[in-house]
């Protein structure tokens, strides 16, 4: 009902006022000006849409591809629930929470509140420490303060995440690192090639349920091979942190197929642990 | 002189050349053998084991790949017919000798150094192996030869055959053979994978458009099978060549001008195979394809004292090698380009100025520039590289040259010297600059090639002696090489070999210089019309600027025959003796090769009656059993025992 509202009260406001096309022209096809679903954009898939109560506006969120367990970057279109136009001036806050009715927790967010000004889409990135189930469910909130009518508000949403395979998260208890436990995901390449790839994995610690700060002063030691021949590849770059728990080098693939990635983490020139293992095939 | 073919010296002495020439021998040739040929069913690569300055490297017992000197693959330019032919294999199972049998050939040329510059650009020289064309003669004649044979040791069978049309207009030729294998024994053992089986058929048509020109079809087409290498990890499954080449000549003798153009396009398809092989790690497919389309045109014309001889040629290169690799745990199977897709392109440019000063003496000035490009397709292989740091789509250019001077003087008592001074540059194969991991089972290290390799570069000078003087013939071939920035390994620390079990990765680099020098003998004495001697003795010292061998540097051999006619019968006594080779490279993965001496037996007969000959040889090859090897013999795989052969020949005419 409410989304018939919201139609009907869109196709009026279009219809009375043709000056809004300009704005509007995503949402509308040029026949009617009918605000519809906005299209996915190019390489996306959509993930699901909720109103932000409060701020007049909807979110559509949308991700590169199925939310998965490990490093995801979700996409938000913001539209004005009234007019259905495009909303380009406000800020942007997600929050992910997994209810396992027992507990709650949250997860490592990277916050970003400003608009990519050429898709006009707000993005956040995150990492999923968990897949989701029947019992537990992911639920994402956005908040979003709508500048447009200077007006605040909220919306949720439950998203299903997979466990991905191979495996891009790999979490740990390091005891010499005060028994921290520590989440290190595999953020690229995520589609590999043959030849020079950047590689890049963030590290985060649970601080507390809520409280999941990137960890900055690790060193890592990247070994890629190929587990069924034995063998590994030359010029590989050994990732260093850049920003915000993000560790960036390269990674030389000679040939396609399997390919094992070790990493040894270390702090202070102390080993803290030696096991961490991705795969990826190309 | 002097086709150094001495003993059965064609008519062939306009003027003295520097070429070493075998002729094959002809269906009419009573001959079942002779110094060169062992047997009318001799392959190429056994013919040209007997070249003077010819040595062979040997992975398998067939597919042998010839080196002038020592000077190998990609330094030397193995053409066919004056066409330009890649193999397509890059362990080098395939060099284009391998797709052409005698019986297609008229004969085999080799020319050391800077002067087989004229065809194209090397620093070892050329060794071309020239077609034999159809014959057209003022009456209609044909003439059908075929010939087998069987080898003991390894039990080989041969059978090759010749069907010969010549008419006024137009001259038929089509030959071909089929050879079959099983393993071969040497005296201890029976050497795995080492059997092999081919087809070889050869097609040429020569039709007469007037007195002064001809055209000339020209089809090869070459099929193996399951060629065993037991050198090598891998064995050939198929080796396919298709070689088709369009020859126009033109002849003016009244004019002295000549003229020979030609287009030409070939193409090999060559996979290596490991399901027959035991206990592998990892099944693998490897496959490779090379593709040459070019074109020549030679120009000879003579004014007095003035001989002028041109050449401009190009040609245009694809080469591929892949390879898929299945692990048996299931997991996803691998992929690599060993060989990105890659092309060279060539035009070149050679000229040659003879100046006959008197009748006895001449000087020659050849020289030749060369446009190279050479760049690797973008994709999948070039991704590979520039993991390596290296942009390989990119185009590299390279402009080679080549000079040389001849100085040749005949006095009296049938003696002639010559003196050459050369320089001469070569382009780094596509192996040396594109290669991905190339495994190298002599010294166990994957190769990855250099794209930034520089041109090789050669100072030569040579002085050949010669005397055809009564029953004495000999001569004596030192030469001295000075090879600036010559190409040379290196092994890449702290690289992973790819293979398999293999020690590290190694890869190019252009060294200061490296030396070659050595001396070529032949020697040969007609005791009596009945009794003949012939010899040859090839030496080679090779090292780089640091002082260390080079690899694949034969040692002192010694070829001799002794050539007895008695009651319509020759007997050919044969002796081969190499030193043993001491100076090694370890780090090529060489070990010391101690000598040997060989003896083999022949005897032939034949037998005429209304025209048509038949013709019967029987053969004692390692008469001692000895157990041995040659130094160029990768893996030191030993070679074969005591064989006993016989070859029957029909010639209908």
């Amino acid at each position: 009902m409410k989304k018939l509202y919201f139609i009907i009260a869109a196709a009026i406001v279009l219809l009375s006022a043709p000056s809004c096309k300009k704005d509007t022209d995503e949402t509308t096809t040029p026949n009617n000006n009918t605000p519809t679903t906005p299209v996915t954009p190019d390489g996306m898939v959509k993930i699901g849409e909720t109103y932000i109560i409060g701020a007049k506006a909807k979110a559509y969120i949308y991700a590169k591809q199925n939310l998965f367990v490990g490093y995801n970057t979700i996409y938000a279109a913001m539209y004005d629930s009234a007019d259905g136009s495009r909303l380009v001036d406000g800020h942007f806050t997600l929050g992910a929470e997994m209810d396992m009715g027992m507990m709650k927790h949250s997860c490592p967010i990277e916050v970003n509140e400003d608009i990519d000004a050429t898709t006009k889409l707000y993005s956040t990135s995150l990492v999923f420490i968990m897949p989701g189930s029947d019992m537990a469910k992911w639920k994402l909130s956005i908040a979003y303060h709508n500048h447009k009518i200077d007006m605040e508000g909220e919306g949720e949403i439950e998203v299903p995440v997979v466990a991905a395979t191979p495996k891009r998260l790999v979490s740990s208890v390091i005891a010499l690192d005060d028994s921290a436990k520590v989440f290190v995901s595999f953020v690229l390449p995520t589609v590999a090639k043959v030849g020079l790839n950047d590689a890049e994995f963030t590290i985060h610690k649970m601080a507390s349920t809520t409280d999941f700060p990137a960890i900055t002063d690790y060193t890592i030691e990247m070994t890629p091979t190929m587990p069924s021949m034995g063998h590994g590849s030359p010029n590989n770059v050994n990732p260093t942190h850049v920003a915000n728990g993000h560790y960036v080098g390269k990674l030389n693939f000679t040939m396609d197929g399997l390919w094992q990635i070790d990493l040894k983490l270390s702090k202070n020139g102390v080993l803290l642990k030696d096991d961490i293992k991705f795969e990826i095939t190309l | 002189m002097l086709s150094i073919n001495l003993l059965y010296a064609q008519s062939d002495t306009l003027s003295p050349k520097l070429l070493n020439e075998v002729t094959i021998q002809s269906a009419q040739n009573d001959r079942q053998f002779n110094f060169y040929q062992s047997s009318k069913l001799a392959s190429t690569e056994e013919i040209l084991s007997r070249m003077e300055g010819v040595n062979l490297i040997r992975r398998g017992p067939f597919g042998m790949e010839p080196t002038l000197r020592n000077y190998s693959a990609n330094q030397i330019n193995l053409s066919i017919d004056g066409m330009r032919i890649y193999g397509a294999c890059t362990d080098k199972m395939d060099p284009v000798s391998v797709y052409v049998e005698p019986i297609n050939l008229q004969g085999i040329s080799a020319a050391q150094g800077a002067q087989g510059n004229f065809v194209g650009s090397s620093i070892g020289g050329n060794i071309n192996l020239k077609f034999k064309a159809p014959q057209t003669l003022c009456h209609t004649q044909y003439l059908t030869q075929v010939i087998q044979s069987y080898q003991s040791n390894n039990q080989a069978v041969s059978t090759s055959f010749a069907f010969e049309k010549a008419g006024p207009n137009n001259g038929l030729r089509i030959s071909g053979t089929y050879r079959k294998a099983n393993n071969y024994s040497s005296p201890d053992s029976i050497i795995k994978y080492s059997a092999y089986e081919k087809l070889n058929v050869s097609v040429a048509y020569q039709h007469v458009l007037d007195s002064n020109n001809q055209i000339r079809f020209n089809y090869l087409g070459d099929w193996g099978k399951n060629m065993g290498y037991p050198a090598l990890p891998m064995d050939v499954g198929k080796a396919n060549a298709s070689i088709f080449s369009l020859t126009h000549n033109y002849k003016n003798a009244k004019k002295n001008l000549g003229s020979e153009t030609k287009v030409y396009y070939n193409s090999i398809y060559h996979s290596m195979d490991d399901t027959q092989r035991e206990n592998i790690p990892m099944h693998m497919d490897m496959p490779s394809w090379s593709e040459t389309k070019g074109f020549y045109n030679e120009l000879s014309f003579k004014i007095k004292k003035h001989n002028f001889l041109t050449r401009l040629d190009g040609h245009e290169n694809r080469l591929q090698a892949d390879m898929t690799m299945y692990p048996s745990n299931g997991d996803p199977k691998m992929y690599m380009q060993t060989l990105p897709i890659s092309y060279i392109k060539n035009l070149g440019f050679a000229a040659q100025y003879q100046l006959d000063i008197r009748a006895n003496y001449y000087m020659k000035w050849n020289a030749r520039l060369d446009y190279f490009s050479q760049k690797a397709r973008e994709g999948i292989g070039s991704d590979q590289v520039s993991g390596m740091g290296y942009d390989i789509s990119e185009v590299k250019q390279n402009y080679t040259k080549s000079l040389s001077w001849v100085h040749c003087y005949s006095h009296s008592f049938g003696l002639n010297q010559s003196l050459v001074l050369g320089y001469a540059e070569r382009l780094p194969s596509s192996n040396e600059r594109y290669g991905f991991y190339l495994f190298n089972p002599m010294d166990g290290y994957d190769y990855i090639g250099n794209p930034d390799l520089k041109t090789e570069k050669s100072w030569q000078v040579e002085w050949i002696v010669k005397q055809d003087y009564k029953k004495l013939n000999w001569s004596f071939h030192p030469f001295f090489h000075h090879n600036k920035d010559y190409i040379y390994t290196y092994v890449l620390a702290d690289y992973y070999p790819m293979t398999i079990g293999a020690r590290g990765a190694k890869s190019y680099q252009n060294i200061s210089y490296a030396n070659t020098m050595g001396a070529e003998t032949t020697l040969g004495y007609r005791f009596t019309n009945w009794i003949q001697y012939r010899a040859n003795f090839k030496y080679l010292y090779a090292q780089t600027n640091a002082g260390t061998p080079l690899p694949l540097v034969a040692p002192f051999k010694y070829q001799g025959a002794l050539r007895i006619s008695v009651w319509q019968t020759q007997f050919q006594l044969e002796q081969n003796y190499s030193a043993a080779q001491n100076r090694i490279n370890t780090d090529f993965g060489e070990r010391k090769t101690g000598s040997f001496n060989l003896v083999n037996i022949r005897a032939s007969k034949s037998f005429t009656k209304n025209k048509n000959t038949f013709q019967l040889a029987l053969s004692v090859e390692n008469l001692f059993n000895i157990n041995y090897h040659e130094h160029l013999d990768i893996g030191y795989i030993p070679r074969m025992g005591r064989n006993f052969g016989i070859t029957l020949g029909y010639i209908l005419r």
